[in-house]
């Protein structure tokens, strides 16, 4: 009980030891800091973070989009060679097969 | 809001010359004042928030590669103004405060260090003066909770 109300005492101090604090002061170059940014604008403006990585998502989707469409075509190119041994699938292909 | 002396010296000359080159712009829907806080509060969390973005980025390029340093932590913040006296417990107070989320840390800063009323601190941020009163008082139930556990942490 007793230790409960000390801690509260300190809680409240800590929060109240601001009261009465002094503004702080600026330094002796404090103007010239601001006739300097004044003279010389501020530099070039670089992409924001949130663009700069919706910019690394949007190349790796395409990057991994275009291994796949690269790959599924090439699956389907290697299916084709392979009828050309089979001499019955090369007459499918050319449909020159009839129903008799 | 930045708890690094340098850095707000920069903050406040960078909102000298945004002042200077927008006050044709000032529309003067709030007070002149009201409007530099503004300018200032979005300049601050402006660092902030590419403070943290920093922080996530070095962590991953930490894990990446084990040679990097790990980054340091910010060290103790020590406001000039205060009476020495109180320094102590005004230090754990600002290690608190950084432990906040950015609008619960702006609306008690404005509030209790820099004193301004509820109405200028809405103003400020643009939101009603209902929700600046459930920040605070999230802000100083949170405040709360981290300092009693530091009370525990340091009477152990």
């Amino acid at each position: 009980m007793e230790n409960n109300r000390q801690k509260e005492q300190w809680i409240d101090e800590v929060l109240h030891s601001t009261q009465g604090m002094l503004r702080a002061e600026p330094s002796a170059g404090f103007m010239a800091g601001i006739e300097a940014k004044l003279r010389h604008p501020q530099g070039k403006k670089s992409l924001s973070f949130p663009i700069k990585w919706a910019a690394a998502a949007m190349l790796l989707l395409a990057l991994n989009i275009g291994s796949v469409v690269y790959a599924t075509g090439k699956a389907h190119k290697t299916a084709t060679p392979a009828a050309d041994s089979n001499p019955f699938a090369r007459d499918i292909q050319s449909q020159n097969l009839y129903n008799y | 809001m930045v708890q690094d002396h340098g850095l707000a010296e920069d903050i406040a000359q960078e909102v000298f010359v945004t002042v200077f080159r927008s006050v044709l712009s000032f529309n003067e829907r709030s007070s002149i004042s009201t409007w530099i806080y503004r300018i200032t509060v979005n300049k601050c969390l402006d660092h902030l928030r590419a403070k943290t973005r920093q922080k996530r980025s070095g962590f991953l390029s930490m894990l990446f590669n084990k040679d990097e340093q790990p980054l340091h932590d910010q060290p103790v913040f020590d406001h000039p103004g205060i009476q020495l006296e109180r320094k102590e417990k005004a230090r754990y107070l600002f290690e608190a405060i950084e432990t906040l989320p950015d609008n619960q840390k702006t609306v008690f800063i404005l509030a209790h260090i820099e004193e301004l009323p509820h109405k200028d601190i809405a103003d400020i941020m643009n939101m009603s003066v209902k929700a600046v009163e459930s920040l605070l008082q999230r802000a100083k139930a949170n405040l709360r909770k981290k300092l009693a556990t530091v009370y525990t942490k340091e009477n152990e």
